[in-house]
């Protein structure tokens, strides 16, 4: 009897300490923000209980929602481009040898590069002034393009930054599901007279389904939780035409200290969050998987 | 006998147990007391500030023998938010450093002590009357009491190149309006070999004052009301707003690709020899000459920043650094000596001398070895603080407010918005922020 009360217990002990670490440093942290987020915090002092004041006044906001229309074009157009560029690298560098070794090796590179490092880089390489772009651009008439100061170039390089980092993680994703097809099938394949389209279409997709579905969500989710590629390469500009909505939130929270609001917006990220999250369990389970 | 002697025994052993702590506790009031200070030096290292606050921390320990000050270097940029946050969890410095911008964050919290009792009210009426620039002490005084001590004085200058203007066939003097300006970067830009006008760093990240900003204070004399309502959608800010975009819009004096750049970009860029002219915070002078890429470096100027007449200069807008004492420090009367100290006679003339600050004390500014050539850059500042020195008003937050004028800015060149919306936008940022 004593035995089987302390066997009910093991379980419990042993996720204990990552729900006391889940608790510490999420559930806590997040229960404080939504109080923030129901009160008046001025210059870091709570002042006075507002109610749902600060989510009218965030979904009000024009500034948050014209960041809310950056993140979409930018969040769109980041996932399409990286993945459909993961997964041609994925599919070039399969098999295995030593140029795709080594490819895989240089493609992996910007994956290594500490996000903030990359991003600096690419705003000197798009600088018009001081950087490289003149000498690119120049041969082909656009001398006098200056990338980050148009609207509409300054989201193509953000895009650009997007799919030049990440797409290694994509490529990563997916060539672990591309090597776990056994190669009988398109052996098997290819003797019953399948060309490469066919065993594309009817072997390889079907059985990337999940890993396609865990890189797009996975992406989805970072793409919409960007903060590092547009601080530091646009700065969210110009005119806010790249001021992503985890952007105009740090600059609520951490520049303009207007608590209150920071922390609303922060929690209808969340809440985001777990929409995708919930998109993500739903997809999975009409895979089958699940 | 055997219970006298268990008693007598018992007795003294109280003793002994009572007179420990109050031996130890005699021994801890012998102790130094240590007084810890937040600022953006770092006493270990070389430069000039740096060896100035070494040397006052040196010589009031060598005075006072029981104190012992701790110099905890924290970045600049977050130095207040962090002192309020420390103030909030109940473990804020002694003292904290804080710049102009942020003295908003100190001066509408509940953070910082009062040092008119324990600073300001011990000085004679002499020193009071010795002080260069009495606004700081107005911006910084809340209802009687005074939040923060002023220790070093920074503005923004005009500052040219030289040989550039020469060319041009211009004086200095032409530089005394904003009109002058214009016409001297029209004549300064040869757009084909990459050198303009003026240069402007209109990012809304790592910004600073741009002719806008600086243009509508000169116009209104500000940009708050008394109560913190900023006063930024206005006629005259719309024709300061509308001179800048000009520069790049109509005039083409100024590249395009400054709505993308942040001030230290353009300081790059105006050391790299690519513009003529830039509006740059003084502190940055000697650090622009060492860094003067094809160009020679005594060729660097300064003016006063310009104004829209010849009569009226621009405003010398006075930011810096003060102290603030923690008011829930137990080491609060130390702390306070130590600000007193850093802002008595001798430690100002170290904030000049090696730190390479503007005089903050008139005897100082009045000192003959002020005239010479190596201080014509401090000589001048100092005169522009006296002339059109402008502080704004401590408790308004206006810690962004320059970043609110680049983004209308950058509006407005892009076509997005009209100078009026672009200057609502602008206000509006603001008045959220108060």
């Amino acid at each position: 009897m004593e035995t089987r009360r302390a066997e009910f217990w093991v379980p419990y002990r042993l996720i204990a300490p990552a729900v006391a670490l889940e608790a510490a440093l999420v559930i806590g942290p997040l229960l404080v923000g939504f109080w923030y987020s129901l009160h008046n915090v001025r210059f870091f002092q709570i002042r006075s209980f507002v109610g749902w004041d600060n989510y009218v006044r965030v979904v009000t906001s024009p500034e948050v929602l014209e960041s809310l229309l950056a993140t979409t074009i930018f969040a769109f157009f980041a996932l399409i481009l990286t993945f459909v560029l993961g997964f041609a690298l994925a599919l070039w560098l399969e098999r295995d040898g030593r140029s795709a070794t080594l490819m895989r090796a240089v493609v992996l590179v910007p994956y290594m590069i500490a996000m903030l490092v990359g991003s600096m880089l690419l705003k000197w390489l798009f600088s018009h002034e001081a950087g490289l772009s003149q000498l690119v651009l120049g041969p082909l008439g656009m001398g006098n393009t200056s990338i980050l100061a148009n609207p509409k170039s300054a989201m193509a390089a953000l895009v650009f930054n997007a799919m030049w980092r990440d797409a290694a993680f994509a490529m990563i994703m997916l060539l672990a599901g591309l090597k776990s097809i056994p190669p009988s099938l398109h052996l098997a394949a290819r003797v019953d007279g399948a060309d490469a389209w066919m065993r594309f279409r009817r072997i390889t997709l079907p059985l990337l389904r999940i890993p396609i579905l865990i890189t797009v969500v996975r992406l989805l989710i970072h793409f919409v939780n960007i903060l590092t590629f547009p601080l530091i390469l646009t700065g969210g500009g110009p005119g806010n035409a790249t001021e992503v909505v985890v952007l105009r939130m740090f600059r609520l929270g951490f520049q303009d200290h207007i608590l209150g609001p920071a922390n609303a917006l922060a929690i209808l990220v969340f809440l985001a969050n777990l929409l995708l999250v919930a998109m993500l369990l739903l997809l999975f389970r009409r895979a089958g998987r699940l | 006998m055997a219970i006298s002697t268990t008693r007598r025994a018992a007795l003294a052993g109280t003793a002994a147990a009572l007179a420990v702590p109050m031996i130890w506790r005699r021994a801890d009031a012998q102790a130094p007391t240590t007084v810890t200070m937040w600022t953006f030096l770092d006493t270990t290292k070389p430069g000039g500030r740096e060896t100035a606050l070494k040397q006052m921390v040196d010589s009031f320990e060598a005075k006072n023998p029981n104190v012992k000050i701790r110099v905890e270097p924290q970045v600049w940029t977050t130095l207040a938010e962090k002192f309020v946050l420390g103030h909030n969890t109940r473990n804020a410095p002694d003292i904290g450093w804080v710049n102009a911008e942020n003295l908003g964050l100190i001066l509408n919290t509940d953070a910082a002590a009062d040092l008119k009792p324990v600073v300001l009210d011990t000085w004679s009426a002499q020193r009071r009357a010795d002080l260069a620039v009495p606004a700081a002490l107005d911006a910084v005084t809340v209802d009687g009491k005074v939040l923060a001590m002023p220790l070093m004085a920074i503005t923004w200058t005009l500052m040219y190149r030289r040989d550039l203007l020469a060319q041009t066939g211009l004086t200095p003097d032409t530089l005394k309006t904003w009109d002058g300006v214009l016409e001297a970067a029209k004549r300064m830009t040869k757009e084909a070999s990459g050198v303009w006008g003026l240069g402007l760093g209109l990012a809304t990240e790592r910004f600073s004052a741009t002719p806008a900003v600086l243009a509508t204070i000169g116009l209104q004399n500000g940009i708050f009301t008394n109560d913190c309502k900023p006063r930024i959608a206005t006629g005259d800010a719309e024709r300061a707003l509308a001179w800048q975009a000009d520069l790049i819009t109509k005039h083409r004096v100024t590249p395009r690709e400054a709505v993308a750049m942040t001030s230290d970009d353009a300081i790059d860029q105006f050391a790299a020899g690519r513009y003529g002219m830039m509006i740059v915070a003084n502190s940055r002078f000697e650090q622009i000459q060492r860094t003067a890429a094809g160009w020679n470096k005594d060729d660097l100027a300064q003016v006063g920043i310009p104004g829209w007449s010849e009569q009226k200069g621009g405003p010398a807008i006075i930011t810096g650094w003060f102290a603030v004492a923690w008011r829930n420090s137990p080491r609060l009367r130390q702390a306070a000596a130590f600000i007193d100290h850093m802002t008595n006679a001798d430690a100002m003339a170290l904030w000049q001398t090696p730190g390479g600050q503007v005089p903050m004390l008139k005897s100082l500014a009045a000192d003959p070895r002020m005239d010479a050539p190596a201080n014509a850059p401090l000589r001048l500042v100092a005169n522009e603080f006296s002339a059109n020195g402008f502080m704004m008003p401590g408790r308004c937050n206006w810690s962004r407010t320059l970043s609110d004028f680049n983004l209308a800015t950058q509006q407005v060149v892009l076509g997005q918005r009209t100078a009026p919306e672009a200057l609502r936008i602008a206000e509006r940022a603001t008045q959220e922020r108060q």
